[in-house]
């Protein structure tokens, strides 16, 4: 395989942006590039505490600045120590705006034009989130690349082919991107996170850019919204569908899941009819878990759904209708009442957490 | 007069296909017995579409509606209902080309659509979309159509009223829920819509459109042959997904009894791995 000279990554300045950065670079190592840069986008995320548990800001949060461009004001965001980076990078292109406020995506599209004429790297990678998706086919359709999104799988020769899925998540779809650059959005889970073997030093170029005002929209505000604490890394995921009947059926399962140490999920019926908030949305267009354990109580199985919890360690199912699909595809089945099953097990699991803080206190 | 333009496809519900069914499936087309709905997120953008239309008018303005299809062809009563609930126009761009990975032409063609309307001086407000239809899944056409016509363009939407200057959008983003009031023309894809289904006409109002019928536009006709474009993206290969596991069903005979041979013989091993780990 013939690799390319230059790739580029890009995430936002977050917790979460960094442990994206993580399994994307594992996605950039497919395409044997010779240099690899890191897009670092601002600081943007209001939910997240960037002082206190921010590995970029960790890495980022030194004195040692030798960089043009960066005015005084801007200290006290990202300053960056390049001998504490970790990341497997060349180069780290850093975009910090003069006046963050909260902004659309789209308004970040000239900031990312500017580092795609900088560098004109032949492939780019996006987090398949619903920024990432959004700006890997704006970015794509501006520079005339191809793009796919939620790739799943990638291999190159003379082209690149991306698999991703299609049919509601029920069939894999491979497609041969013709034209370079390719801009990409890795689905989330596709990629291993890449391992950290030793610190590096990669070359800073960081960009202070302004924010134009956009004209075509006013009265921003952003009600943030988080998903259940934690629920793409829990180990213990139940995730209530719409078989569950009722919303104090949820209350259950939420009361099962806490006994077992796990967060709830639901899927889309559930979420649409108002039992679970958009964020507790488990599947392709939600959350993809990767549990030890996932649970699913009242869950038919429909495609999009199973995208979400493949990749569950066991999977365990109960549904009163023993054709339903989520038998094809679980570990476990049981067909019965869910929310029976839900009483009974959330007594059995109290009862045994009881026992076992009685043993320990002994 | 404010004219909003929705913008559908039907497509077979593909839950209702058993895993027989995939396996006989040829040339990527569910069975024939299968009838064609609209897609999920296209029938919310349609209903958005009437909502805004309805604050418009409780507003004391004018509003017009048009739906448009770019698809092989358009079930006559998806049409008719179409008519029946509000819309005063449903177009059909009729297409013989594979579509199912080609939202650069479905964008293309829409655009099209949309710049010939603006030629006979009728300016589309709002132009509304699901943000995702199966068989592709592309998720892109909407965004490909405000690139392509220098609008901006709202993703996730799940809720959208007239107001005052323009129209309060509310959509999901990574963080949380963004609200804002758009000012000027501008794309909307919508989501997990807060009203994600069609409402259902009355007999009267489905007797008043009986005669109506459905535009239909060529769709190579929307596309200036100067602005046709060799695909970028190719697929090259279809096929379903490995099923990686063999369910092992539970017997008892209550669910009581289930309940403790599913804790013994699966979730106590794990939920003790777990503990153990923390």
């Amino acid at each position: 395989m013939n690799g390319i000279t230059k790739i580029a990554v890009a995430a936002f300045a977050s917790r979460k942006g960094y442990a994206q950065a993580r399994e994307l670079l594992t996605c950039a190592a497919h395409f044997a590039s010779l240099e690899t840069e890191l897009w670092l986008l601002g600081r943007e995320s209001p939910n997240e505490n960037l002082a206190a548990e921010n590995p970029f800001h960790e890495s980022l949060s030194h004195e040692s600045l030798s960089v043009e461009n960066l005015s005084p004001e801007n200290l006290s965001v990202e300053n960056f120590s390049p001998e504490n980076f970790s990341l497997p990078v060349d180069v780290v292109c850093q975009v910090v705006f003069e006046e963050p406020r909260l902004c659309s995506t789209e308004e970040w599209m000239p900031a990312l034009m500017r580092l795609y004429e900088r560098s004109r790297p032949q492939a780019i990678l996006f987090y398949a989130d619903l920024a990432g998706n959004e700006l890997a086919v704006r970015l794509a359709a501006r520079i005339e690349g191809s793009c796919a999104t939620e790739a799943l799988s990638l291999s190159m020769t003379d082209v690149l082919t991306v698999g991703r899925a299609a049919y509601g998540s029920n069939l894999t779809a491979q497609f041969d991107l013709q034209a370079q650059p390719w801009v990409l959005s890795v689905a989330q889970g596709a990629f291993e996170p890449i391992n950290i073997k030793e610190k590096r030093t990669p070359e800073r170029i960081v960009s202070v850019e302004r924010l134009l005002d956009a004209p075509w929209h006013t009265e921003l505000r952003l009600r943030p919204e988080k998903a259940e604490e934690g629920i793409e890394t829990a180990e213990v995921v139940v995730v209530g569908g719409r078989g569950v009947g009722h919303r104090q059926h949820i209350e259950q399962l939420r009361r099962l899941a806490e006994s077992m140490g796990g967060k709830l999920g639901g899927t889309r019926p559930a979420v649409l009819d108002g039992w679970l908030r958009h964020k507790d949305l488990i599947g392709a267009s939600g959350n993809v878990v990767r549990p030890k354990l996932c649970l699913a109580m009242g869950v038919s199985g429909s495609g999009p759904f199973m995208a979400g919890v493949e990749k569950s360690d066991v999977l365990a199912a109960v549904n009163n209708d023993p054709d339903a699909l989520i038998f094809k595809y679980c570990d476990v089945g049981v067909v019965e009442d869910c929310n029976a099953v839900a009483q009974e097990l959330e007594r059995i699991i109290s009862k045994s957490n009881n026992s076992n803080k009685r043993t320990a206190n002994s | 007069m404010v004219r909003l333009l929705a913008c559908f496809k039907t497509t077979w519900n593909l839950d209702e296909m058993t895993t027989d069914e995939w396996n006989r499936m040829e040339d990527g087309r569910p069975p024939s017995f299968m009838k064609k709905t609209l897609g999920m997120y296209d029938e919310s953008a349609l209903e958005l579409a009437l909502r805004i239309s309805d604050d418009v008018k409780a507003l004391g303005g004018e509003s017009e509606l048009t739906a448009l299809t770019v698809d092989e062809d358009i079930e006559d009563h998806i049409a008719k209902n179409l008519f029946a609930i509000g819309y005063a126009r449903v177009v059909h761009a009729a297409c013989r080309e594979d579509l199912r990975f080609r939202p650069d032409l479905v964008a293309d063609m829409i655009c099209g659509f949309v710049k010939n309307a603006e030629r006979l001086e009728n300016f589309f407000d709002l132009i509304l979309t699901g943000q995702q239809a199966n068989l592709g899944d592309n998720g892109q056409t909407h965004l490909l159509m405000a690139e392509k016509l220098g609008l901006p363009c709202v993703l996730n939407v799940i809720d959208a009223s007239r107001v005052e200057g323009g129209v309060r959008v509310a959509s999901l983003v990574d963080d949380g829920l963004l609200e804002q009031t758009i000012t000027t023309s501008a794309v909307l894809g919508v989501g997990n819509a807060a009203h994600p289904y069609l409402r259902v006409p009355t007999l009267r109002e489905r007797m008043n459109v009986s005669k109506k019928s459905v535009l239909l536009v060529p769709g190579e006709s929307l596309v200036p042959p100067d602005e046709r474009r060799p695909p970028k993206v190719i697929q090259t290969g279809l096929s379903l997904k490995k099923i990686q596991r063999e369910c092992r069903f539970i017997q008892g005979e209550s669910a009581e009894e289930k309940a403790r041979s599913l804790y013994d013989s699966c979730l106590e091993e794990v939920l003790r791995s777990c503990a153990l780990k923390s």
